[in-house]
């Protein structure tokens, strides 16, 4: 495919056309090859190697690289992308994991934790009530409560520090993802209504043009010359017809939602219908490029176009073979059209 | 002029670059460069010398492009590179999706 559009170029006249054979996938392994092999895996080690890379692809060149910021904030859009179950079974992984590090700590007698009145009874720090307590603190500091009954010691304060931050951002992320919840709704629910609103659009205009044409081909019948406001009508039915034409190139080439097929193949039979009318009325009214104002030749240069890049076989997806049938007919009819 | 969509055209309008079926310019001799030479070329590409063009769908170039390229999917090369390039003696580099 790069290759074709070498030649394509070279043959629009571009003399110094090369090719980056390895393309965007190499560029993008050698990336994150070397991202993961530098500082910055910090994502890997909360094991979320997979998001962190999503991110890290998505955003080339414009993360800050350096820094601890930089890396923070690529740690916080990597978490914001996770589910709500997901973040607080993290959540809730990041407290059981700090609880046994402040056990472990203690019970290799570091002397982790310890009352705030007094040291905890040594039985305590070790056994399994040690664990309780140890994760008792763990989750008090995640969640920054912070009582104060039990207070960290040594290397302890270092990942007390650490567990208030990450339970922090992490906190941060599950509100949001609630607040933002009932506002992601209402968002779907405009684009929904909208895309309707377009599809019906999209149906009506061309009933209407289809309509228009026929009453115009009715006013010139048995007439040598069309009556001057037939070419009128005409005219602008092709403008209408243009503009609803790109709204079914969109529909098929750039779509935000996917339309069924029954709707697809709906607009496409419009489309079908009205062309036919056109090459009647165009047979019937003898419109000689000539008598062409230049917008109406301008809609009818657009309106081929168009047409023509509706084809059965560019169509991004599968689709069942009656609309490929439509495309086909289209195609026809539009080179129709433009031999007129 | 119609815009020249050939038999590849479902493959030039998705993401994927794997086509059996080269179409037009396929036979021509290609001056392709390896990753080192584009890491040279980098510089040229960001002070606005070369065109680094991205031949891919929109989609796939607003999820992930190399760094200064501009988007011009195959199938819209022959309509609109006179627009986006008018220079036609500019050092060009084009990549797709992956060695094809």
């Amino acid at each position: 495919m790069g290759a074709q559009a070498v030649g394509l170029l070279q043959e629009l006249g571009y003399t110094d056309v090369r090719h980056y054979q390895g393309g965007l996938a190499e560029w993008l392994e050698a990336k994150t090859s070397t991202a993961s092999a530098g500082p910055e895996t910090v994502p890997t080690a909360h094991g979320h190697a997979g998001a962190g890379q999503a991110v890290a692809t998505r955003r080339i060149g414009s993360l800050p690289r350096v820094g601890l910021p930089g890396r923070v904030s690529r740690i916080a859009y990597a978490l914001a992308d996770q589910s709500v179950s997901r973040l607080f079974r993290l959540w809730l992984e990041v407290v059981v994991a700090c609880g046994v590090i402040y056990w472990l700590l203690g019970a290799l007698s570091f002397g982790a934790l310890r009352s705030a009145e007094g040291p905890i009874p040594a039985g305590v720090s070790s056994g399994i009530s040690g664990l309780l307590s140890a994760v008792y603190f763990s989750a008090v500091t995640a969640t920054s409560v912070g009582y104060g009954d039990i207070v960290p010691v040594g290397l302890a304060r270092v990942v007390a520090i650490a567990e208030g931050g990450a339970g922090l951002i992490l906190f941060g992320c599950l509100v949001s993802k609630f607040v933002s919840r009932r506002q992601e709704q209402l968002l779907g629910e405009t684009h929904r209504i909208a895309f309707e609103d377009r599809l019906g659009r999209v149906r009506t205009n061309l009933h209407l043009v289809r309509t228009e044409l026929q009453e115009t081909a009715r006013l010139c019948e048995g007439r040598a010359e069309p009556p001057p406001q037939a070419l009128a009508r005409v005219e602008s039915a092709s403008m209408i017809f243009v503009g609803e034409l790109h709204a079914v190139h969109d529909l098929l080439y750039r779509p935000e939602r996917t339309p069924g097929e029954t709707e697809l193949e709906a607009l496409l039979a419009g489309v079908v219908s009205v062309f036919r009318e056109f090459t009647e009325l165009m047979a019937c009214a003898q419109l000689k490029p000539g008598d062409r104002t230049p917008a109406f030749a301008a809609s009818l240069r657009t309106m081929t176009r168009l047409a023509r890049e509706i084809c059965g076989d560019c169509v991004p997806r599968e689709f069942a073979p009656a609309l490929k049938t439509w495309m086909d007919q289209i195609q026809r009819l539009a080179g129709e059209v433009e031999q007129i | 002029m119609p815009v020249k969509i050939g038999p590849s055209g479902a493959e030039a309008r998705g993401a994927a670059c794997d086509d059996g079926d080269m179409g037009v310019g396929a036979a021509a001799a290609v001056d392709s460069i390896s990753r080192s030479e584009l890491d040279e070329i980098l510089g040229a590409v960001h002070a606005g010398r070369v065109t680094l063009v991205d031949v891919l769908s929109p989609e796939s170039y607003a999820a992930a492009h190399i760094d200064g390229a501009i988007n011009l999917p195959v199938a819209d090369v022959v309509a609109r590179a006179g627009q986006l390039i008018p220079d036609r003696s500019r050092p060009i580099v084009v990549y797709c999706g992956g060695p094809t």
